[in-house]
């Protein structure tokens, strides 16, 4: 097994080592000289030194396609569509693409090179991203483990987003981390509030990013931020609105409930949020506010694994959210529109139970953790 | 596999043996009679069923418990295999030791026969294992 893994791991070292030498031939000797990047049939044209990877091209250029890894072509977040000049698909791309998408010229834009005129194809919202050096104007704990940012943005600056898009966060070196890495994470203020960008943040074990968060990062430390991104947005109608989240997935909803009180809008909402026990909770006094101030707004935690202080102390629901809607909501299901955020388990569960109550599919939005 | 490249404390961790532990580990599940392929499933369909009960105490044989957090973002395979991961861990109690595994880790173990380096997070003792799974 060692012969095999030694062998392994020789032939990985000597690709890797020929990988180095082209990039650097290829920064050295090839010159491509500029080539023209037109971006939706004309909408917009970009000159720019040929050579770059299509997704850092961009970048320079102001233009930030959402990406999970930073442009190391392990996430496949960086999907666009290129109609014209763009090679061959890579092998590194073939992983992240599925057949229609390779048919359809979806490519994977941090693999791409740039080394002729190249015709690209953006969703409009992607013009909207920004990216700023912010300050950490204050940090909260708003439970073990779990910690509140408000990163200010430089002076005059400001971000246009909708509740429920989110930003990216560049972390810092420390320790024996010597990488810099791009997170996703909600946004959880209001998008009033648009001079600054308010994210929840969980400790994830062994990350990264949400290590340097809740263990490194001080106030009045600066970071790389950029946004907004994603679709997941409150739609424009006056439907009841079934909210359900878990963890920091309660950041979403957050700004969708800042929003609804900045410009008081009536909906029927409720927000159903899961958690273990009452340690899990938070903001439960910013939700006492919200029922205060929204004209029809209630807020439902629920306990999946109550501790045996709970069971005694505790007057709220206690059991899987799917059967606390199912309690609450009946038949109004039908009718109404749901708002999920949390991990794959709660987004396709709840889902799956909302549609078998009669909700139709087109009235399911969501923003799962992955 | 280095720290602070896809985790904070890379895979191997302290683990003075690197990646020969692969191969120690091995010769635990091949003297048990247990695949790394049936250890990984095993693992795997624990992961599916736990993880959609939002933290309900799941007990899918008497004195196996587990739970399932799942947290944002994903993650590749150091080994370079194609594909991402989910981030989460779950916890497996049994027999007086808690086990925590991730949708990464139970990949290496199926995949690659990586168990983790001793003294990271989600190393787990193949022989741990192989008791969960016999008691399915």
């Amino acid at each position: 097994m060692t012969s095999v893994l030694i062998a392994v791991g020789a032939v990985s070292a000597i690709g890797a080592v020929f990988a180095v030498l082209l990039e650097v031939a290829g920064k050295l000797f090839a010159d491509y000289g500029e080539v023209h990047i037109d971006i939706n049939a004309g909408a917009r044209s970009l000159t720019a030194t040929g050579g770059g990877h299509l997704l850092g091209t961009l970048r320079e250029r102001g233009i930030f396609v959402p990406s999970a890894c930073g442009g190391r072509g392990s996430c496949g977040a960086c999907k666009l569509r290129v109609a014209e000049g763009g090679g061959p698909v890579l092998p590194t791309e073939v992983p992240y693409l599925s057949t229609e998408e390779r048919s359809d010229g979806i490519r994977v834009s941090c693999q791409v090179k740039v080394r002729n005129d190249i015709a690209i194809w953006i969703p409009e919202g992607i013009f909207n991203i920004r990216s700023w050096r912010a300050t950490l104007a204050s940090k909260r704990e708003l439970r073990p483990g779990m910690v509140e940012l408000r990163w200010d943005l430089p002076p005059g600056e400001q971000i246009r987003f909708k509740a429920g898009q989110y930003a990216q966060l560049k972390s810092a070196r420390y320790g024996k981390v010597k990488e810099e890495v791009f997170r996703s994470y909600s946004i959880s203020s209001s998008p009033g509030d648009d001079h600054a960008i308010e994210l929840i943040i969980e400790k994830v074990e062994g990350g990264v990013c949400s290590t340097w968060v809740c263990d490194h990062l001080k106030v009045g430390d600066t970071a790389g931020i950029s946004g907004p991104y994603g679709d997941f947005a409150l739609s424009d109608t006056d439907r009841e609105m079934i909210l359900i989240a878990a963890a920091s997935g309660l950041a979403p909803i957050k700004s969708m409930l800042h929003l609804m009180e900045d410009t008081r809008n009536p909906r029927k909402a409720t927000f159903f949020f899961s958690a273990r026990n009452t340690g899990e909770l938070f903001h439960l006094e910013l939700m006492k506010r919200f029922e205060d101030s929204l004209a029809d707004f209630r807020f439902v935690p629920t306990l999946t694994r109550p501790t045996e202080q709970d069971l005694v102390a505790w007057s709220g629901k206690i059991g899987r959210v799917q059967a606390i809607i199912a309690e609450m909501v009946g038949n109004r299901v039908k009718e109404a529109e749901a708002y999920l955020c949390g991990g794959a388990g709660l987004v396709e569960g709840c889902t799956t139970a909302l549609k078998a109550m009669g909700m139709p599919s087109d009235r399911v939005f969501y923003d799962k953790f992955e | 596999m280095e720290q602070g490249a896809f985790t904070r404390d890379g895979f191997l961790s302290d683990d003075p043996m690197g990646l020969d532990r692969v191969e120690v580990d091995a010769r635990i599940l091949a003297e048990a009679g247990i695949t790394r392929e049936e250890v990984g499933s095993a693992l795997q369909e624990l992961w599916q069923k736990a993880r959609v009960l939002m933290g309900e105490a799941f007990e899918p044989v008497p004195g196996v418990i587990v739970d399932v957090k799942e947290a944002r973002g994903r993650i590749a395979c150091p080994f370079g295999h194609p594909g991402i991961y989910a981030k989460g861990v779950m916890s497996v109690e049994y027999r007086g030791h808690t086990l925590q595994l991730s949708p990464l880790s139970i990949h290496m173990i199926r995949a690659h026969g990586f168990f983790g380096g001793r003294g990271g997070f989600f190393r787990v003792e193949p022989e741990d294992l192989v008791e969960l799974v016999r008691a399915f």
